[in-house]
């Protein structure tokens, strides 16, 4: 189903950087047991960005955090497990996360106004995740500061460093962002909605960004609501919902035959500029219904076989 | 000003002159002295016929939610004229602007910021009523009047017993529409309705508007950075860039042959669902 091939040419597929296998994690609180996550299964490949679509409250944010480690304490993975670059980290705890993360892999937020420190400049931000992991210090810090954001096309990258977040338009932020997600080269990238505040012409430069980095090799997991993102950006998908994985597949094949009725739905409500007749058609809540007594069917499933 | 001389052939709902608008720019300003005004609106056309749906285009910093705001007289404009059915709104005393205001409002972008989160919805609904004396006698606390509200965007009344906070993303924004359309407004400003919601959840909001337009004859004004979203919804185009009207006409004709280069760029900027791995690498970069 989920073959690698095709959109963007035949390259061949390295070893996956990130593996999730048969994912279930669910929110134990106040004597409820709520699973937030059923049996997701997706892969993420070297030089390849992978979308996981889907709308509010569905689990895609879920994934992201249980691929950083950042799962809030009361959520519990009972099954399934989690590879990244080589190693099962389904059961790790913080401290052995820590020497992951910005190295192994990293994040880039939505809102990169609060990502960043409001009252640190640029540059001292950047020298912390440079000395963290990399170790670097002094005038080796502000050349490969000075790199990262001409990597990025920072214009004007010396004074960006000198300034204050709040002192940069929303497109630099988030390049601020990206440089420092991509400081230490990780191995994977999760993107989450990383253009979602960002105006139209700014999303392009910041796709653009995203998409000229990735040749150099990192596995991207781009989490997102916007179809024309994953269309344009995308080389591979998955469509959750009710944290189950309804589709999987290249780009072109699931844009082009849609298996699942969800998917179909989200297509025919994105609106569309260049098809004046084209009327929005919100998701059906019968169809809504159904996924979610197909999720409690599920539930009762894997109640009975634990 | 003056009312029209002819009452038979009526004055559009909205005629907007020359708008212009400054506000002080606190970047700039130094000790001791005023901050200097910074032009955030400049010489805006355009005219507003009633049951109209007009689309106002441009990206963060163009002043569409200030032009929202001048249009309501939350931020009155230094310059230019704001007609009303021909009577000019900038000369309005305190009676005509109340009169005003319920004929045109506005609808905010983040719900959760415009309604008051210690009250339950249908009082939020109702207070328009309540606060002009307009609830009817045997509906003293608005329950009555705020389910009919609820139900013409497409709520159940029940959900009028719940606070802000205890609702959907898409079901907050109904509510803020519901209070708009309590006056039974003639003219609707919506500034970003439809931003911070899912798609399916933005596509009903948009089918609201629509139904709202074609029932009641309900002109609009609607603000977005998304031009796919206004040309599903409006028949004309506003496009705003650091407060000057780049562009204005019919929607069918701009999105078919944009003129301005600016209007180009946003269109090309817009990734179509429709997969293309060579796209971005076509994009130039500005």
């Amino acid at each position: 189903m989920s073959d690698m091939k095709g959109a963007h040419g035949a390259v061949p597929v390295a070893a996956p950087v990130l593996q999730i296998d048969n994912l279930h994690v669910e929110v134990r609180q106040a004597g409820r047991v709520t699973p937030i996550l059923r049996g997701v299964t997706l892969s993420v490949s070297a030089g390849r960005i992978h979308a996981l679509v889907g709308e509010s409250g569905g689990g895609k944010s879920m994934v992201a955090k249980a691929a950083t480690g950042l799962l809030p304490e009361s959520a519990v993975t009972t099954r399934g497990r989690i590879v990244l670059d080589s190693q099962d980290v389904t059961s790790w705890n913080e401290r052995r996360w820590r020497t992951l993360r910005g190295r192994t892999v990293s994040m880039v937020l939505q809102d990169p106004l609060t990502a960043l420190n409001p009252v640190r400049r640029i540059g001292a931000q950047m020298a912390d995740v440079l000395y963290l992991h990399q170790g670097l210090r002094g005038a080796a810090v502000d050349a490969e500061n000075l790199r990262l954001l001409e990597q990025v096309q920072m214009r004007d990258p010396a004074q960006v460093l000198r300034q204050y977040p709040h002192q940069l338009s929303g497109g630099m932020r988030q390049r601020v962002v990206i440089a420092m997600a991509w400081a230490c080269r990780p191995r994977l990238i999760i993107c989450d909605e990383p253009t979602t505040a960002l105006d139209v012409t700014v999303q392009k430069q910041v796709l653009r960004l995203i998409h000229k980095l990735v040749g150099e090799g990192q596995g991207v997991l781009m989490v997102t609501h916007d179809l024309g993102v994953v269309a344009k950006l995308c080389h591979s998908m998955s469509v959750i919902h009710g944290g189950r994985i309804l589709e999987s597949g290249s780009v072109q094949d699931v844009f082009a035959q849609p298996q699942h009725a969800y998917t179909r739905a989200l297509l025919a409500a994105t609106p569309r500029f260049d098809r004046p007749g084209h009327t929005l058609v919100p998701v059906d809540d019968g169809l809504i219904e159904q996924l979610d007594a197909e999720a409690r069917a599920y539930d009762r499933c894997q109640a009975v076989l634990a | 000003m003056t009312r029209p001389m002819n009452p038979i052939a009526p004055s559009p709902l909205l005629q907007v002159r020359g708008l212009g608008l400054s506000l002080p720019d606190i970047a700039r300003k130094r000790f001791f002295s005023a901050a200097p005004l910074k032009r955030i609106l400049r010489d805006v056309h355009f005219t507003l016929e009633s049951g109209a749906t007009l689309g106002v285009i441009g990206e963060s910093g163009s002043g569409k939610s200030t032009l929202a705001r001048a249009l309501t007289m939350l931020m009155p404009p230094q310059d230019g004229e704001l007609l009303f059915q021909g009577r000019n709104v900038r000369s309005f005393g305190a009676a005509d602007m109340v009169a005003y205001r319920t004929q045109v409002q506005l609808v905010f972008q983040d719900p959760m910021s415009a309604l008051n989160p210690r009250r339950r919805v249908r009082d939020i609904v109702s207070q328009p009523l309540r606060v002009l004396g307009q609830l009817a006698r045997d509906d003293r606390d608005g329950a009555h009047a705020a389910a009919q509200l609820l139900e013409r965007v497409g709520l159940a009344s029940q959900l009028g017993g719940r606070y802000p906070h205890e609702l959907s993303g898409g079901q907050r924004q109904r509510v803020g529409i519901a209070r708009a359309l309590a006056l039974r407004p003639l003219a609707l400003i919506a500034d970003e309705v439809t931003s911070g919601l899912d798609v399916s959840a933005q596509a009903r909001i948009v089918a609201l508007l629509e139904q709202m337009q074609r029932d009641n004859g309900l002109a609009l004004v609607f603000i977005s950075h998304d031009l796919s979203l206004v040309r599903s919804l409006c028949d004309q185009v506003l496009i705003l860039r650091e407060g000057v009207v780049v562009e204005h006409g019919d929607a069918a004709n701009i999105f078919a042959n944009p003129r301005h280069a600016y209007t180009r760029e946003l269109l090309d900027s817009i990734p179509l669902p429709e997969p293309d791995p060579g796209w971005l690498e076509r994009q130039t970069v500005a």
